[in-house]
């Protein structure tokens, strides 16, 4: 019965596999940027993140800790106990799973196990991560309670077949030629103190009799039974369960436990392409994934982008594990915060790839959201370093900008820079809420008094380097800025080559002889134009729908 | 949030325009640890030119020729004015501290002698001054000599024509040039233009347009803009490469010779260890025992300062030491009494260059001997508060042109005075 | 021998109302020559509130000019609309203001037919934020900003275009009467000296304030009444609208506002002459603690400029308080005097201007045995280039480079660049005048900014310099009367920001340039 259950698992599994996998090879579905040929595989990145999770080091020790003792303790496990039929056995020649080490490793390795899982849901209780989504809570946490249970039922089974009476029989049985009248009860008081079993009867217990049930051990018990005290954990746990022992060795509790743990295990097999263990294949096959080198990514002003030889999977994109690392460390997280357009921060960009994949298309509005967020995009290198599951995301990034989602949507800066002066004047005009202050930092361009006391004496312009590069003079200087906000023109001033080619040195502010915070206005003039460029965008996007 | 600090020193300046930065240069060269606090971009609006006294009386509009005998005729009619209480010696003592100062600091100014001199300005007048930098010193004397002056297309305010119609008035005859420099087709800001002098294709390409005079002229006129740094080489070689003499002419604001002026003060205090609160507002907390506690404060950092002595050269109204209601002047920082006319009506003449000057310009701090500005009762407010600059009562400085002289004797003797009190 | 000009009609006097006349006749093909000892509005059509009344503020004391104001009104949005900003306006009472006056108002609204319309206090204050807390009633009505320089310039520019002509500073000196009629008038040219004869069939005496000076020099006597009143323009706007205080009309009264600034006003103090009048110290507080009732704001802001006008106002009888004396204007035909080709206009407002210039006209072309009918109601007024300086921020909307590439920005304050300065020049040398600061700062916006004419003057002043406008030194007095133009209206403003910048103007051009130098001597 096992055994067909376990064939069934292992199909069934299988089968999961390559569906899960589907979209590896799903030509339709893939990201534009289909064509095959050059970059390379990342062996390097491959072995470390599998092996090390390396990655995952990097980026946060705790994390990676409790990662390191799950997937430690989970693959000797897998390897040594779940396979030793076939492993250990074949392998070491003393293996007994009662024999130490491999008693004692077994042990260790489910604590190490316990010990993550536990860290795992103790971080979800008490850490939220900034993309806290039911429906991935509830996903992981399955996960994390299934080997938990897993673990659990195993150590309980190792308790259980500690105590059990039964199976003590059974071994004296099989093993010896001992019975009552030959020292069972002699061995069995030997048992009973050194191994923990839970005898159904008392046993008078004398030194006599413990001395020579210990020579009984040691002809026949000792070679495959190591001193229990090293099934550390299952031993620990006997000791409450001890009152019950009778009655678990009267059901056959091992039996039942053993049922359980079994099929746990194949539950979590045939889990596995379906939950969260899916990136145990997924990982491996980001981190070796070939990415789009420099030369595809920026293809020079002769080069054709649509020849772009790269390639890059973005099914990849499914090796996310939610993990949130990506935005955290987003160079543009500012951006973020004063535009509010979540699809400038990875995390959501890759959510948005992620659903592109599974129903190859985005909401209308999604997929303006996300070319504008992705115009955003510095190219740091920040999100593609840190990622645990060695996604390379700064190639996706790229990819989607030169094979935009949604068309005819630039970047802010771009947009505004392609219109002339009166153009983007008369756009804005008369557009208040549209160069509203309240998402910027700071909320001096509406008021008066920040810019009033301006006694023109032109210090800002002379001393401001942007203006001494602008040879043509063919733009406003800083205090010509400060007079069109004086003269009610905020709009015009929000589109001026000066206000976009502000280096924020802050040299106007600190020499301001009446404490203007001129460099401050520039910044916030910027953020209104961008917030205008942007709702502009989204119209003309509408529309073209 | 702003980041929080703590400072002890022997003297604070407050304000860092012409009076502070004197305050600042004496008291760092006696040794005293300094902390300065304040904006010094007053310096763009300084000419470079330094006043001791140059109409006397305003009511005539005379001209001064002779400073020195002028401030003894001004000492016994005006006995409130700064000048009067101390001597011609020291007001000359302090001119020449602040000419060693300012030469160690590589800004040399031509040393002065009994006579003022008559300075070509960018609106062709003649301003009547005591000590001017080297490289303004040869326009001084034009006598019988052929004049060019230069002026640079899109600096605006200047021209050379304009100038040329100055010196028309005193019957010199001088020719123009108009150069174009070059990728420039708008604004030409000063502080730029500056820069730009500084490279030697430019001062080539200067040389090579003005060659074709070197034989019609002896001496050629420039804006005040001939470098930032080196303003004196920078004349020198154009002078080797022409033949000619060259000088600047100061024009308005933004000025160069002053923000020469503003970087060798920065850079010589700093050297000499003293502390800089760019942008800090002082705020006067208390006194403890004898010495001041009060609280720099700008955009970043909050700094508690203790001070022996305290030199108040906050300026006028564009500095900021005296703040005008519609009904009152106050003064800023320590709530001192302010002497003023007596209603608002009295303030200002109905005409704006009347000769005599406006009664509020004569509004400020009283002081006794040392400069101390006194409470309501005539005594120094604080036995260690001293004052300096525009800040102190009875001296119209636009009209007498006494700003540079009031400046330089009142921050010298301060500054002085506190270090013969305390140490 | 003197030089003579010919012409249908001299008229003297270049407010709103002598430019209006000039373009009412043009249009009706009379040919005109236009006088004034200054430049355009240098009376009170240079010195108003800009306002163009609804006519709600006159339906208690003067129902007739009311119904003027409101039919005007319309006629005018309609044909010079780019002279005007139709902002509409409110009128505001707080705690303390007479009760039975604002309960009578609508009634006198509606029996003078001007639209009035009251207003719930919250939505009041969200249309206007600046609105004091203590309103206790509001109503909205038609009121809107015009300006009276683009005014005058449009229509002055539309009657040269139909062969009249403009002479600036050109001073009337004498008339030489015989039979009962000014057989020509002799001009003195203010800026060159010479003096001229100009001749024309029928004379028009629109000089405003000074129409009794005139009057008298053909031996007619016109009893005036002048009353001086002073506005504050405001750094920045601070309404949309026109805020009018709901009361019995008294001082202090009116925010108008105008482009990128506001006006508040106004006071009423008799003046014996109309030159030489300032603002004092005591109606600038006054009209501040006046006007703080209604917009709280008006205690703190910023001000950049005061300024008085004399408003002409022909009496009857002896009276002291001025605001009795009709605003009614007056037309008067002096061939009861004894003049046949003689007419005195003057009195009336700003927004009447154009029904006075109507009535002069048909009176002219009456003397002319012209039938003709006025066109200036049908004939929309034409919009210049050059009457566009005189509009705020206009350069601020263009790039700033002309054709050439090279067109530095000369007044920082108002963004007006060398070209503008260039253009307006050649415009005053087309009316014959004298291109200098000062009148090019009337044609445009130049020193009206925050900085005064600290700088801006002597930007331009070199570039008149470099262009060969001026040559000699001696002009510098012309930057000396520039700054004391400038001067007379803040003067009675010096207090915190004014002061600091008015400081600066001082230490620069007495301070380094010595300006109080130079003799004034002509």
């Amino acid at each position: 019965m096992f055994q067909t259950a376990l064939y069934i698992a292992i199909s069934l599994s299988l089968i999961g596999l390559l569906y899960q996998s589907r979209f590896f090879f799903k030509e339709n579905r893939r990201f534009p940027g289909k064509k095959r040929g050059h970059g390379t595989w990342q062996i390097k990145l491959f072995l470390l993140n599998t092996l090390f999770q390396i990655k995952l080091f990097k980026a946060g020790r705790l994390r990676w800790l409790i990662h390191f003792l799950v997937a430690s303790g989970f693959v000797y496990l897998l390897i040594f106990h779940a396979l030793d039929d076939v492993t250990s056995f074949n392998w070491f020649q003393s293996y007994q799973s009662p024999v130490d080490p491999f008693q004692f490793l077994r042990n260790l390795a489910g604590l190490f196990v316990l010990a993550g899982c536990l860290g795992f849901l103790f971080r979800r209780m008490f850490f939220f991560a900034l993309l806290k989504q039911r429906k991935i809570h509830l996903k992981g946490l399955f996960t994390i309670l299934l080997i938990l249970m897993v673990i659990v039922s195993g150590f309980l089974l190792e308790a259980v077949k500690i105590m059990s009476e039964p199976v003590f029989l059974e071994m004296v049985e099989e093993y010896s030629d001992i019975d009552e009248t030959t020292g069972l009860e002699d061995l069995k008081i030997y048992w009973e103190r050194q191994y923990h079993v839970v005898f159904n009867e008392t046993l008078l217990i004398t030194e006599e009799k413990f001395g020579a049930g210990k020579q009984l051990n040691e002809k026949f018990c000792i070679e495959c039974h190591s001193p229990v005290k090293s099934a550390f954990i299952s031993r620990s746990i006997t000791l409450p369960l001890k009152k019950t022992g009778i009655f678990l060795n009267r059901h056959r509790a091992d039996h039942l436990v053993y049922a359980v743990h079994y099929f746990l295990s194949l539950l979590m097999l045939v889990c596995l392409p379906f939950s969260r263990l899916f990136h145990i294949f997924l990982i491996p096959v980001a981190s070796l994934e070939k990415n789009l080198t420099k030369e595809h990514l920026y293809p020079g002003p002769d080069q054709d982008p649509d020849q772009i030889q790269g390639y890059i999977n973005t099914a990849t994109v499914l090796a996310c594990t939610n993990c949130g690392f990506c935005s955290n460390v987003c160079s543009v997280m500012p951006n973020f915060l004063i535009t509010k357009n979540i699809h400038i921060l990875p995390h959501a960009k890759i959510a948005a790839v992620k659903q592109l994949l599974h129903h190859a298309h985005l909401e209308p509005e999604t997929g303006y959201w996300l070319q504008s967020g992705n115009g955003d995009c510095t190219f740091c290198h920040n999100c593609a370093d840190i990622c645990p599951s060695g996604i390379d995301l700064q190639s996706l990034w790229g990819l989607l900008n030169q094979k935009p989602v949604a068309d005819g949507v630039e970047n802010n800066h771009t947009f505004i820079e392609k219109l002339s002066l009166k153009q983007w004047t008369d756009l804005t005009s008369g557009k208040e809420p549209l160069l509203s202050a309240q998402n910027t930092t700071t909320q001096l361009a509406d008021n008066g008094a920040s810019f009033g006391n301006c006694i023109q004496c032109t210090i800002c312009t002379n001393v401001c380097p942007v203006v001494e590069y602008d040879i043509d003079s063919n733009d406003y200087t800083p205090q010509q800025i400060m007079n069109l906000l004086r003269l009610g023109k905020k709009h015009l001033a929000t589109g001026t080559r000066m206000v976009w080619n502000c280096l924020t040195c802050y040299t106007c502010q600190e020499y301001c002889p009446q404490g203007i915070k001129i460099a401050d206005i520039m910044i916030e003039l910027r953020n209104n134009g961008h917030l205008a460029a942007t709702a502009i965008q989204l119209e003309n996007f509408k529309k073209a729908e | 949030m702003k980041i929080k600090k703590t400072a002890d020193c022997d003297v604070l300046v407050i304000g860092a325009g012409m009076a502070g930065c004197i305050a600042a240069a004496r008291a760092s060269s006696l040794g005293m640890k300094t902390i300065q606090a304040g904006n010094s971009s007053s310096f763009f609006f300084a000419s470079g030119l330094f006043d001791l006294l140059g109409v006397f009386p305003v009511e005539t509009g005379k001209i001064v020729d002779r400073p020195c005998s002028a401030i003894a005729q001004l000492q016994s009619e005006q006995r409130d004015h700064p000048y009067s209480k101390t001597t011609v010696d020291q007001i000359k003592e302090g001119f020449e501290f602040l000419a060693s100062f300012l030469d160690s600091a590589s800004l040399p100014y031509s040393l002065p002698g009994t006579d003022n001199r008559h300075i070509l300005t960018s609106l062709g007048t003649f301003k009547p001054t005591y000590m001017v930098p080297q490289t303004v010193s040869k326009g001084c004397n034009l006598e019988e000599k052929n004049i060019l002056i230069v002026d640079f297309k899109g600096l605006r305010g200047f021209s050379a024509k304009q100038v040329a119609a100055g010196l028309a008035t005193k019957n010199r005859q001088t020719q123009v040039l108009s150069i174009e420099v070059p990728e420039n087709l708008g604004n030409l800001n000063p502080v730029h233009l500056a820069t730009a002098f500084e490279k030697k294709e430019f001062i080539q390409h200067l040389a090579d347009k003005l060659l074709k005079f070197s034989g019609k002229a002896d001496i050629v006129g420039l804006p005040a803009v001939c470098g930032i740094h080196n303003s004196l080489e920078i004349t020198e070689s154009l002078e080797k490469k022409t033949g000619m003499d060259v000088f600047e002419i100061p024009g308005m604001p933004p000025s160069i010779p002053g923000l020469r002026l503003k970087n060798a003060f920065e850079k010589k205090l700093s050297g000499l260890g003293t502390l800089f609160l760019s942008n800090a507002k002082i705020i006067f907390h208390a006194m403890e025992k004898d010495h001041f506690i009060l609280r720099a404060v700008n955009d970043n950092f909050e700094t508690r300062i203790k001070a022996q002595g305290v030199i108040l050269a906050t300026g006028r109204f564009p500095g900021g030491g005296l703040f005008a209601r519609r009904d009152i002047i106050l003064e800023t920082v320590f709530d001192l009494p302010v002497f003023q006319p007596e209603t608002r009506e009295m303030w200002h003449q109905l005409n704006f260059l009347d000769p005599k000057g406006h009664l509020i310009n004569q509004a400020g701090l009283e002081t006794d001997e040392m400069f101390r500005p006194l409470d309501k009762a005539g005594k120094p407010a604080f036995e260690n508060l001293y004052a300096a600059g525009s800040i102190i009562a009875h001296n119209d400085w636009t009209r007498l042109k006494c700003g540079a002289g009031v400046a330089c004797i009142s921050a010298y003797t301060a500054v002085n005075s506190f270090y013969k009190r305390h140490l | 021998m003197y030089k003579t000009i010919e012409t249908d009609v001299l008229i003297i006097g270049g407010g709103v109302t002598g430019t209006g006349v000039a373009r009412d006749l043009s249009l009706r093909g009379l040919q005109c020559v236009l006088i004034d000892k200054s430049d355009l509005n240098a009376g009170a059509s240079g010195g108003n509130h800009g306002l163009l009344h609804s006519g709600a503020r006159y339906v208690g004391s003067d129902p007739k000019a009311a119904v003027e104001c409101r039919n005007e009104l319309e006629i005018l949005k309609k044909n010079a609309g780019h002279c005007i900003e139709d902002t509409g306006g409110l009128f505001v009472a707080v705690k303390g203001d007479d009760e039975t006056y604002i309960a009578d108002f609508p009634g006198m609204c509606e029996k003078s037919g001007v639209y009035c319309q009251k207003i719930d206090l919250a939505l009041a204050r969200e249309m206007e934020p600046v609105l004091s807390d203590d309103l206790i009633a509001v109503y909205q009505v038609n009121d809107a900003s015009i300006n009276p320089f683009k005014l005058s310039i449009e229509n002055m520019n539309d009657a040269v275009s139909r062969g009249s002509q403009f002479l600036s500073f050109c001073e009337l000196i004498e008339f030489k009467l015989s039979h009962k009629n000014i057989d020509y008038a002799i001009i003195k040219n203010l800026n060159t000296g010479e003096s001229f004869h100009i001749k024309a069939r029928t004379h028009v005496n629109a000089s405003g304030a000074w129409a009794a000076r005139i009057a008298a020099m053909a031996g007619i006597t016109i009893n005036m009444v002048l009353s001086k009143g002073t506005l504050l323009v405001t750094s920045k706007r601070m309404t949309k609208r026109v805020i009018n205080r709901l009361r019995k009309a008294t001082d202090g009264d009116i925010l108008v506002p105008g482009g990128v600034v506001s006006i508040i006003g106004t006071t009423s103090i008799r003046v014996d002459s109309p030159d030489h009048i300032y603002p004092t110290i005591s109606e600038v507080d006054h009209i501040i603690n006046e006007g703080q009732r209604i917009v709280p704001a008006l205690k703190t802001c910023r001000y950049i400029r005061a300024y008085s006008g004399a408003r002409p106002l022909v009496s009857e009888n002896n009276t002291t308080d001025d605001r009795t004396v009709s605003r009614g204007f007056t037309l008067r035909d002096h061939e009861i005097n004894g003049v046949d080709n003689f007419i005195t206009i003057t009195g009336g407002k700003l927004s009447t201007f154009r029904l006075m210039a109507e009535k002069t006209s048909d009176l002219v072309c009456w003397k002319h045995s012209i039938f003709s009918t006025c066109l200036t109601k049908e004939i929309p007024l034409p919009s210049t280039k050059t009457g566009g300086w005189s509009e705020p921020g206009l350069m601020a909307n263009e790039p700033v480079m002309s054709k050439t590439g090279f067109d530095p920005i000369l007044c920082e304050c108002e963004m007006v660049p060398m070209g503008a300065i260039d253009t307006l020049v050649n415009s005053v040398r087309q009316n014959k005048g004298k291109p200098d600061l000062i009148s090019i700062a009337l044609r445009s916006r130049v020193g009206k900014g925050p900085c005064q004419g600290a700088f801006c003057s002597l930007r331009i002043f070199s570039h008149l310099y470099d262009n060969n406008v001026i040559q000699d030194h001696s002009d510098i007095r012309d930057l000396k009367r520039f700054l004391n133009e400038r001067w007379k209206g803040e003067r009675s403003l010096l207090w915190d920001q004014a002061l600091v910048q008015s400081s600066l103007k001082e230490m620069i051009h007495s301070g380094l340039f010595g300006l109080e130098l130079i003799e004034n001597k002509q």
